[in-house]
């Protein structure tokens, strides 16, 4: 397709050509269909009739011929023939020359074409014996007649001899007619269809066989019938074991009873079907068949049966619509042939002048401006664009003559714009990384002054603070002092009061022992006295319960003074215990007394040196800040310088990129005007 | 109300005291005895035999007597020789103390007169005899006749004329 969509002919010419070919095409299919439909259709109606017509029409002459070998068996001239030829086999000699008369005439009746009618020859057969009385060939001069030629006549004859013998006891008279299927008779020289019937004599008795033969050929003519048999068409009979029964153009004689058939229409004729079907025959040639069973056995009484087929070879049957489709076929070349030819030559006209038009613009394209588009006399459209493209192509020319001299010029300017620009850059960066440099450094030595003007703040705030707590200190050691004072005189108020205490608990403990040996006394007494209220008996009865009173009041006393005498122990310990804490306390007050008189002299020497420390730091705060203030003119100078550097070299900057961009562009204008051709 | 309840009171503390007294003949059986502590064991001394007891004060020792008499003693005028029966009841005897006593006996029948020294007097105290447990085997004193028994809160009762009587206490 790609060879067809690149010239602009060949595809008109191409799509012209499609449409016509496809249309002729679609109508020729069409019309073929159609009439091959068609004429199948009259081929089997026709086939159909004639076959049907064929197999009544033999089936006539069948009976036709029974009939007439009756007629003729009924006559009185075979039993003449008979008579007289058993006269003559039992040498009769009186009279014979009647009986020789007689028979004369019936073998001329015999003989006579318009009696005999279809039959080639006929035999009179002896129904004793299987002895020829007489043929029709051979007449009454034949003599002895060997019977060897007509052998094939002795099944029929034995047929109708046992048949006659049989129907004599049955009083009736069915099937005294005996037919045979066709069989190669020897006298004729070709197969035949044979007939049978028995001869009756004067009263009745059958005494001989008449048989009657009808060649092959007569078959043939009434098989092939008004048509004949033609090279496209072919009737024949073919028997129930599938051999041959008739002869046509493409079987001869020999082949009857000897060649087999098969083809689908046989198969199915044998199944007892009849119809039409396409199919292959014998010879291996497609064929329409139209195919049917005679039925004789049921038609005529005999006991074999055949089958008509009649063929009609389909190449010569579908003949004329092959020719109607080449006709078409050399047609429908030929107008699609011219139509591609047309089409090429009117689209020959409308492309050429497009294709110089588009070698020039192609041209143009690639820069050239001096590609010449020969001038075009038609006065259509396409004239008239390309009258308009020349015309475009001049003021297109002129323009872009001075266009590119220009960006030439400009080119060169751009070019030295540029180089100056980069240097401006150059040293603009530069100065702006001193000046960086510079302020970085003026910064640093501004955050060391604030530093140092902290610390120097912060020196002399710690110094005041020390010289308020040294002031502080001192006060604290004065009140030290005095404290220490009030304690000593308090606790030896406390030493003096426990020593008493001391003295007193004791005068009680020497009481208590007292009091102790008075219940000690008390209850030795009271177990005395129980003891003489026992010897009392009943009448101490009562001073023993004084008695016991007595000793439990001694035990109870004894008890308290106990206590009282520990507790009185308790007391004793305390104050010793407290008499020496007396002692400790005042050595500790002793020495804490001697501990802040040092300490005061210690706060007092370190609040005279803490003074002389704060009031150095105020001096050192002071210069800081002076030291600071100058330190931050200069910061805030560098500043400044730095800031105008920046936009300094910002500006250049941009200036370089502008210049950078002019060059760019200059340089693309330049190779585009060095593509054109002026 | 308040001295009706008073009253009330009294009046069962006088039913009760009247029902120990109706009590007492079932006392009768009881017998009245001198407690002391001698080694550290509890022992009791019937009355009967007790002349008096006295905190012990010191004793003078006489040479030339068994181990067993500590000395004389003056009481009440009359000169007493003081016993430590502590090896004859199997005891071992500690230290003296403020507690130590004297218990005086008297056979009024012998004439028999000595003091015990023990460490401690209790008092006076109840022994009924039907209630005395009898002796065993547990206790290892060489004449079980001193023994008369033991209380059910372990107090060794003693026979106060057996012990006046006990041949080796003899002079």
């Amino acid at each position: 397709m790609s060879a067809i969509g690149r010239s602009l002919r060949i595809k008109v010419a191409f799509i012209f050509g499609s449409i016509v070919v496809f249309s002729l095409i679609a109508s020729g299919v069409l019309t073929f269909v159609h009439t091959r439909g068609m004429l199948m259709d009259r081929i089997t109606s026709n086939l159909t009739s004639d076959t049907q017509r064929k197999r009544r029409e033999i089936v006539q002459f069948i009976k036709g011929r029974v009939t007439d070998l009756e007629l003729i068996a009924n006559s009185r001239y075979p039993i003449d023939i008979v008579n007289y030829v058993l006269k003559v086999r039992e040498g009769f000699t009186g009279s014979i020359g009647i009986y020789e008369g007689l028979a004369l005439k019936a073998h001329l009746y015999l003989k006579n074409p318009k009696v005999r009618k279809y039959f080639d020859d006929m035999v009179i057969i002896d129904a004793e014996s299987f002895y020829i009385f007489y043929t029709l060939q051979r007449g009454l001069e034949g003599g002895i007649i060997l019977p060897s030629q007509y052998e094939v006549l002795r099944p029929l004859w034995s047929g109708v001899v046992e048949g006659q013998s049989g129907d004599q006891n049955e009083a009736t008279d069915q099937r005294t007619v005996y037919i045979s299927d066709i069989t190669f008779y020897q006298p004729v020289g070709q197969p035949c269809l044979i007939i049978a019937c028995p001869v009756f004599n004067d009263v009745g008795k059958g005494v001989a066989v008449i048989v009657g033969i009808l060649s092959l050929h007569h078959i043939n003519l009434v098989v092939a019938g008004e048509t004949g048999q033609g090279e496209a068409s072919e009737t024949y009979l073919v028997g129930r074991d599938g051999l041959v029964r008739s002869s046509t153009v493409f079987l001869s004689t020999t082949d009857v009873g000897r060649k087999k058939i098969e083809s689908m229409a046989l198969e199915r004729a044998l199944k007892g079907e009849e119809g039409v079907v396409t199919c292959v025959n014998y010879r291996g040639v497609k064929v329409v068949t139209a195919y049917a069973p005679l039925n004789l056995p049921e038609k005529v009484g005999v006991d074999f049966d055949w089958i008509i087929l009649s063929e009609i070879e389909c190449d010569k049957a579908f003949k004329p619509v092959r020719s109607l489709a080449f006709y078409h076929a050399v047609l429908g070349i030929g107008i699609a042939l011219l139509a591609v030819v047309l089409s090429f030559f009117v689209s020959h006209s409308l492309a050429r002048p497009i294709r110089f038009l588009s070698d020039a613009v192609g041209a143009m394209a690639k820069g050239d401006l001096d590609f010449v588009l020969p001038d075009s006399e038609r006065s259509d459209e396409v004239g008239q664009l390309i009258r308009d493209f020349r015309q475009m192509q001049e003021v297109l020319k002129a323009n872009t003559g001075g266009l590119v001299e220009g960006v030439q010029r400009l080119a060169t300017a751009v070019n030295e714009l540029s180089a100056t620009a980069t240097e401006l850059a150059t040293g603009a960066t530069e100065t702006a990384a001193s000046v960086q440099e510079v302020g970085t450094t003026a910064e640093e030595m501004r955050q060391v002054a604030r530093h140092s003007l902290e610390k120097s703040k912060n020196v002399a705030a710690v110094a005041e603070e020390a010289v308020r707590e040294a002031v502080r200190g001192r006060e604290a050691a004065e009140e030290v002092l005095q404290g220490f004072g009030t304690i000593r005189r308090e606790i030896d108020f406390l030493a003096s009061s426990v020593m008493k205490l001391g003295e007193q608990s004791r005068s009680i403990g020497i009481i208590i022992d007292t009091v102790k040996d008075l219940a000690d006394q008390v209850k030795i007494l009271s177990v005395n006295a129980a003891i003489e209220a026992a010897k009392a008996g009943e009448h101490g009865k009562g001073f023993s319960v004084v008695a016991q009173e007595m000793r439990n009041l001694a035990e109870q006393s004894r008890e308290a003074a106990d206590r009282i005498k520990e507790i009185l122990t308790r007391v004793q310990d305390s104050t010793s215990e407290a008499v020496m804490a007396v002692e400790r306390g005042n050595r500790a007050v002793s020495r804490g007394v001697e501990l802040g008189e040092q300490m005061d002299e210690t706060i007092k020497s370190l609040a005279s040196v803490v003074q002389e420390t704060a009031d150095s730091a105020l001096q050192i705060s002071a210069s800081s800040q002076e030291q600071l203030i100058g330190v931050e003119q200069v910061v805030e100078a560098m500043r400044v310088i730095q800031e105008a550097v920046s936009q300094n070299m910002e500006a250049a900057r941009q200036l370089e990129a502008s210049v950078h961009d002019l060059a760019d562009l200059s340089e693309s204008l330049r190779r585009l005007s060095e593509s054109f051709k002026v | 109300m308040q001295d009706e309840r008073e009253i009330e009171i009294l009046e069962k503390r006088a039913l009760e005291l009247a029902r120990i007294s109706q009590e007492d003949p079932r006392r009768e059986t009881s017998i009245d005895a001198v407690a002391f502590v001698l080694g550290g064991r509890e022992f009791a001394l019937g009355l009967e035999y007790v002349r008096e007891v006295r905190p012990f004060s010191g004793v003078t020792p006489l040479p030339a007597v068994p181990r067993f008499v500590m000395g004389i003693a003056a009481i009440r005028g009359e000169v007493i020789s003081v016993v430590d029966v502590s090896e004859l009841l199997g005891v071992t005897q500690p230290p003296l103390t403020a507690d130590a006593g004297l218990i005086v006996l008297q056979d009024k029948g012998s004439a028999m007169t000595f003091a015990l020294v023990v460490n401690g007097i209790l008092g006076v105290v109840k022994i009924d005899p039907e209630e005395l447990l009898t002796l065993s085997a547990s206790y290892d004193y060489k004449e079980s006749r001193i023994v008369q028994g033991v209380t059910a809160s372990g107090m060794v009762f003693l026979d106060g004329r057996a012990l006046l009587n006990e041949p080796s206490l003899k002079l």
